[in-house]
């Protein structure tokens, strides 16, 4: 069941790749162009889709709908969308906050999510964050987020 | 798009108070310029000649300010990107970029609404002129046997390769052509990511000219696989004493380049922007600077800030009317 | 002569040696960082070169990136997320094998595998720089468009379970490869007017998010707390690699060959070489069947050719000045700014730069056996840390190390959505080790089969008109056919197929 959606999913996505390309110019001396190889990839993605969903139709048929499909763990899917909401809020935040303190309580937050004891949490957040973003803008020189919030506060207290 | 305007608008929202408050507080905010490590955008990849020659004038400018410069490589997109990060920054002078002609092309070219305006220039530091070059095998022994070659044969029988489409040596050896009263793609244009591999394919047989700056073809000249016909400058390179000019070849007086400058976003404070095009020009004469440029063989320029926007308004001109002829312009 | 005593005297000072050993624990570090590459590793590294002589400037970049490719199988081997595109090719096998409790096993033979490549890559380039990089010059387009489609191929012709799913994931990396600007007509595609998408996709942050992030979901999916090793491995990391090499020796030499010659391609890196010397290793191996469940000598093909693949960048790099791969690119640009002009006249400067450089590449090499068995030995951190405390640091990693490549937030954003995708397809089975060679080759192959058309004027049988080119057309057709017709020869002889059926 879970093949058959998947494939079907490909064949979508392969006839909007498609559809998208065909307004790409094409090239001076040539009757194909940029839009060559998307739409071949598309053409892949609605191929392999379609497989993948008529090699799995007979079984879907055969077990009368649904009685294949294993129950989806909602609360376990749930879960797992915890790194992708700790990571929009690094992107959310980490411009007012700075990266120091973003990735602290990211960490914070994800091993007390996991039912780490506070302290240990806590310490392992502060020292770890410290390193990741001491190494990264002194020692690597990438230009993390510093943070304005933190910024304006010294401004001001100067 | 959207991202960046949520982040904005969540900042902005959360931030206006107190920076209000603190504009205030803190009186003339460019009284020390500068009091913190300014940031040098670079819309090319690290370990190019671009590249290179940013984190020298960067190094020189860090004697001058007494400041850190950190140069962050911004990549991708023909320049696209680095340059659309320079006129997005803040214009507090603490983030600038180093600006190259694509600024002149891209905006014709449809692939932003970037143009000169949305900078500020600082200052002209580099200015590089393409060369002809052909493998050593070749031929043709003259600028002028290459061109009569180009004339007499039907179009697209010669290939030139050296960036990708649109890019700045395949707009400079169009207007070569142009100047030379041909079709601007009497010469079919191959893209390629850039000189390096141009010159493989050159070397290999599989296109027959680069007009690449002729610092870019040094190893395999010197390898002897390549050989330069000429350059598109107004006088012989120092470093290429032997490569003689368009103008001693054809007698004409064509020149098309690529220009590299420090600029930054849009609303600079003035003094600002004073106070680094004297920093830079102390830099740009610095002995760190020079020695660079002319080991490299790269052509230094120098033009004020005033100068070097004329140039750029000049420059855009020329190439919206190459890009036209090229039959590359957008709608 | 002298130049080599020259050599020697500019490599054997205090600050040089210091200079190799803190670049082989950088190297090792970076390269060891879930989501942090070889490649990022010497980008890192140029700001902080430019304030060296050149000497010490190029031993720090030779020593950090054969440091970094080889400590990037460390979280490949216990966490499942390869450290370099080289390395995906086999990630899945050195996994199975830490599962089964042969982690330092697996890493032990990988080490004297990535040394001798590495070392064997070296000499080639001494000895014979000259003449290889000649041959390499005789590639162009066509011959590049075939190398790459070979590459893909291979990563179809290795992978397990259904091949349906190893092509859709190999589409899906060719999809993200054609985004941003197209180089050969420079309009944008699927940019969705975003700026930063230009520039297209970088394989970093797809990386992360294709291997890190979704195994870091399926972690928070999980309610378990299990260790995803078995056990605290108890293995000698260099007990059993003499018997391992001796037995596959033609395997080692091969690697280290197809490694060095492909590596010395300017258009083709390790990654590819990987990739098809692994798919050599099985298709010659004889038993076949064990590759995929933890089978030692898909190691030793692969992680032999990705070593001398970085030693072989070299030589288009130092003879024509012309990169072999990501690397030596930012490489050349260093060489530049330090008045070492590559070109063949490198090899005739009297001041021994060369040498010292060649010198530089040797010790490097060697100084992995300690300073790798270090780091294995080091890396039981990952078991003995908890997952709870492990999984955030990575997570943080994963963000800064997304964002340092490129500077930008929608790097981040990109890690993000892929890993989401990742994360849904490699619950369903599909391989993720296919997707990131599409992304990586998607575009040589495009770049290369429009270069050349635009040239013969759309004629594809130009595809076959040059000797190499031919060849290498008729080797992938025929690595495409060969399952067709063997499979109707079984089917005439009234046999089964095994090989070919799919899960």
């Amino acid at each position: 069941m879970r093949d058959f959606l998947i494939g079907l999913g490909f064949i979508i996505a392969g006839g909007a790749i498609i559809y998208t390309a065909q307004q790409f110019p094409t090239l001076p001396s040539l009757s194909f162009g940029p839009s060559l190889f998307p739409s071949l990839v598309g053409g892949g993605f609605c191929l392999g889709g379609l497989l993948m969903a008529s090699s799995n139709i007979k079984i879907v048929m055969a077990s009368s709908g649904f009685r294949q499909r294993e129950p989806i763990e909602w609360k376990s899917l749930m879960h797992s969308l915890l790194p992708v909401v700790m990571i929009i809020f690094y992107i959310t935040f980490s411009d007012m906050l700075g990266a120091l303190t973003t990735i602290g309580l990211i960490m914070f937050v994800l091993m007390k999510a996991r039912k780490t004891p506070i302290l240990i949490a806590a310490i392992t957040s502060i020292v770890m964050s410290s390193l990741i973003y001491f190494i990264f803008s002194k020692y690597l020189l990438i230009p993390l987020p510093q943070g304005e919030l933190f910024n304006e506060v010294k401004q001001w207290m100067l | 798009m959207f991202i960046k305007q949520n982040q904005k608008t969540v900042k902005t929202t959360l931030l206006s108070s107190i920076a209000a408050t603190v504009l205030i507080a803190s009186g003339p905010l460019f009284a020390d310029y500068p009091e913190r490590p300014i940031t040098l955008i670079v819309p090319w990849a690290a370990g190019g000649g671009t590249d290179a020659t940013a984190r020298t004038i960067g190094k020189a400018l860090e004697e001058q300010l007494g400041q850190t410069v950190n140069v962050v490589n911004r990549t991708g997109g023909s320049g696209v990107v680095g340059h659309t990060a320079i006129s997005n920054a803040d214009p507090d002078g603490y983030t600038i970029g180093l600006a190259t002609g694509e600024v002149n092309m891209m905006h014709w070219l449809g692939l932003t609404d970037l143009t000169y305006r949305d900078f500020t220039p600082i200052a002209q530091i580099n200015y590089d002129f393409p060369g002809v070059q052909v493998a050593s095998d070749a031929p043709y022994d003259s600028l002028e046997e290459l061109v009569e070659a180009i004339r007499e044969e039907p179009k697209g029988t010669f290939t030139a390769s050296g960036t990708g489409q649109g890019g700045v040596w395949h707009l400079a050896f169009a207007g070569f052509l142009m100047d030379q009263g041909m079709a601007a793609d009497k010469v079919r244009w191959i893209p390629s990511e850039g000189a390096a591999p141009a010159m493989t394919e050159l070397a290999s047989g599989g296109i027959d000219i680069v007009p690449s700056s002729v610092p870019e073809a040094r190893s395999m000249i010197e390898a002897g696989r390549v050989k330069s016909l000429g350059v598109m400058a107004p006088e012989r390179i120092p470093s290429f004493p032997d490569v003689p000019t368009i103008e001693e070849e054809l007698g004409t007086d064509y020149q098309v380049g690529e220009w590299r400058g420090i600029a930054g976003p849009t609303g600079m404070d003035p003094e600002v922007v004073s106070t680094l095009e004297s920093a830079l020009e102390d830099a740009y004469n610095s002995d760190t600077y020079q020695d660079f440029m002319s080991e490299q063989g790269f052509g230094t320029e120098w033009r004020n800030a005033e100068e070097f926007g004329n140039l750029m308004e000049e420059m855009d001109a020329v190439f919206g009317d190459i890009v036209q002829q090229v039959g590359l312009a957008a709608d | 002569m002298d130049a080599v005593i020259n050599g020697a005297h500019l490599v054997f000072s205090l600050d040089v040696l210091l200079v190799i050993a803190l670049s082989a624990l950088f190297g090792i570090f970076v390269g060891a960082i879930p989501g942090l590459t070889a490649t990022m590793a010497v980008a890192l590294l140029v700001p902080i070169t430019f304030y060296m002589d050149p000497t010490p400037a190029i031993a720090a970049i030779v020593t950090t990136s054969a440091m970094a490719i080889f400590s990037g199988d460390i979280p490949g081997t216990y966490l499942n997320i390869p450290g370099t595109p080289a390395s995906a090719a086999y990630v899945s096998e050195s996994y199975q094998l830490a599962q089964k409790g042969k982690a330092r096993e697996a890493l032990g033979t990988n080490l004297i595998c990535s040394v001798f490549g590495g070392i064997f890559g070296t000499i080639v380039l001494i000895i014979v720089a000259q003449s290889l990089a000649e041959v390499a010059l005789q590639f162009s387009a066509f011959e590049y468009f075939w190398l790459a489609i070979l590459g893909l191929t291979c990563s179809i012709f290795i992978s397990f379970g259904s091949k349906t799913k190893a092509f859709l994931s190999l589409l899906f990396g060719i999809m993200l490869s054609t985004v941003g600007l197209d180089m050969m007509s420079g309009a944008p595609r699927f940019t969705f007017g975003i700026p930063d998408l230009m520039g297209g996709v970088n394989f970093i942050p797809v990386m992360i998010g294709m291997f890190a992030l979704s195994e870091l979901m399926s972690y928070y999916g999980s309610s378990s707390e299990k260790k995803t090793i078995a056990a605290i491995s108890k293995d000698s990391i260099f007990k059993n690699a003499p018997h391992n090499l001796m037995k596959y020796k033609k395997n080692v030499l091969r690697g280290s060959t197809i490694g060095t010659f492909i590596g010395a391609l300017p258009g083709a890196g390790a990654d590819i070489a990987a990739w098809i010397s692994y798919a050599m290793g099985k298709s010659m191996s004889k038993d076949r069947k064990a590759y995929g469940t933890g089978n030692i000598e898909g190691i030793v093909d692969a992680s032999s050719a990705n070593n001398s693949g970085i030693s072989g960048a070299w030589v288009p790099a130092l003879v024509f000045g012309i990169p072999g791969d990501s690397i030596t690119a930012i490489v050349i640009g260093v060489l530049y700014m330090k008045g070492m002009n590559p070109g063949p006249t490198i090899f005739m400067d009297e001041s021994g730069l060369i040498y010292a450089l060649f010198i530089v590449f040797i010790i490097a090499n060697l100084m992995m056996l300690p300073i790798g068995y270090m780091a294995i030995r080091l890396s039981k951190i990952f078991i003995l840390t908890p997952s709870k405390i492990l999984m955030p640091i990575i997570l943080c990693f994963c963000i800064v190390g997304a964002f340092a490549i490129n500077n930008s937030i929608i790097d981040i954003w990109l890690m993000l959505i892929v890993g989401g995708i990742a994360f849904v397809l490699s619950r369903n089975d599909f391989p993720m080790a296919p997707a990131i060679l599409g992304l990586v080759l998607g575009g040589t192959v495009e770049n290369n089969f429009m270069s050349a058309m635009m040239r013969t004027d759309g004629n594809f049988l130009s595809f076959f008109s040059r000797p190499i080119s031919a060849t290498l057309g008729v080797i992938v057709i025929l690595i495409w056919v060969s399952p067709l017709i063997i499979s109707c020869v079984k089917r005439i002889r009234g046999m089964r197929i095994e090989d070919t059926v799919s899960r």
